[in-house]
C-alpha cells in the first residue's frame, strides 16, 4: 500500500467492516481500501458496477466472467 | 466526460454522475479522467479538460498506460513536490477510470458496429431451404 491514508477507515461503518475483514481473512484487500477512501464519488458506484458485471444476470457464467477478469488482469500485469 | 455517457449502461452512467461531484478535488479527478480517456484513444474526449500540473499529468499518463510500472519513488517524488495523498489518490482514480472507460467504449463501439454489419439472415444448411424455423 503506497498511500498511507489508504490504511485507515474513514467512517464508523468502514471501521467495523475493516475490523471484521481483518478478523475473518487477516487483511483488508488494497482495492477495498481504495474504494472505501473515495466511497461517495467512486467506491459505492464502482462497486455496484462490479457487482452487476461479475454477479448480475448475464449470458456468461460467474466462472467465465472471473476467467475474463483474470485474463485482463494478467495482460495488465495486475495482481488482482 | 459527459460525451461518453450515451455509450454506457445505466450503472456506469451512475458512476460517472457520482464521479462528477465537485467536492473533494472533483475538478482534479475529472481532468485526470479526461486526459487519460483521450490518451487511451477515446476520440470523444477531445474538448473541455481542466489542466493538470506537469508532474501530475505525467503521473496520470503512466497510470493510464502502464499502471503496473508506477513505483514508490514516483509517489515519493509527487509528495516531495507538495502534492497531498488525497490529490494523488484523486488523479490515480481519475486516470484509471478514464482509461478504463475509454477501452470499454472501444469495445462497445466495436460490438455495436458488428451488430449492424453482420449478416441479418443465418446461412442456410443443405435441405433447410423453405423449412419453417422452429420457435426457441
Amino acid at each position: 500500500m503506497r498511500l498511507e491514508s489508504m490504511r485507515q477507515a474513514h467512517s464508523v461503518p468502514q471501521k467495523i467492516a475493516f475490523t471484521l475483514m481483518k478478523l475473518i481473512t487477516g487483511t483488508v484487500p488494497p482495492p477495498v481500501r481504495a474504494f472505501s477512501y473515495g466511497h461517495g464519488f467512486f467506491g459505492e458506484a464502482y462497486s455496484a458496477c462490479l457487482q452487476d458485471a461479475m454477479r448480475g444476470p448475464s449470458a456468461w457464467t460467474v466462472g467465465e466472467r472471473e476467467l475474463f477478469a483474470a485474463f485482463v488482469s494478467k495482460v495488465n500485469h495486475c495482481a488482482y | 466526460m459527459a460525451d461518453m455517457r450515451e455509450l454506457f449502461p445505466e450503472n456506469v452512467r451512475a458512476l460517472l454522475s457520482a464521479f462528477a461531484k465537485p467536492e473533494r478535488e472533483g475538478p482534479l479527478r475529472q481532468a485526470a479522467a479526461h486526459r487519460a480517456a483521450k490518451l487511451a484513444g477515446f476520440e470523444g474526449a477531445a474538448g473541455e479538460a481542466g489542466a493538470l500540473p506537469d508532474d501530475l499529468g505525467a503521473y496520470a499518463d503512466q497510470v493510464a498506460l502502464q499502471a503496473h510500472a508506477v513505483t514508490e519513488a514516483d509517489l515519493a517524488a509527487l509528495k516531495a513536490a507538495g502534492h497531498s495523498e488525497d490529490r494523488i489518490y484523486q488523479v490515480t482514480v481519475g486516470a484509471a477510470l478514464g482509461a478504463g472507460l475509454a477501452r470499454m467504449a472501444a469495445g462497445l463501439t466495436a460490438l455495436s458496429r458488428w451488430g449492424r454489419e453482420r449478416p441479418q439472415t443465418p446461412p442456410q444448411t443443405p435441405g433447410s431451404e423453405g423449412a419453417p424455423r422452429k420457435a426457441r
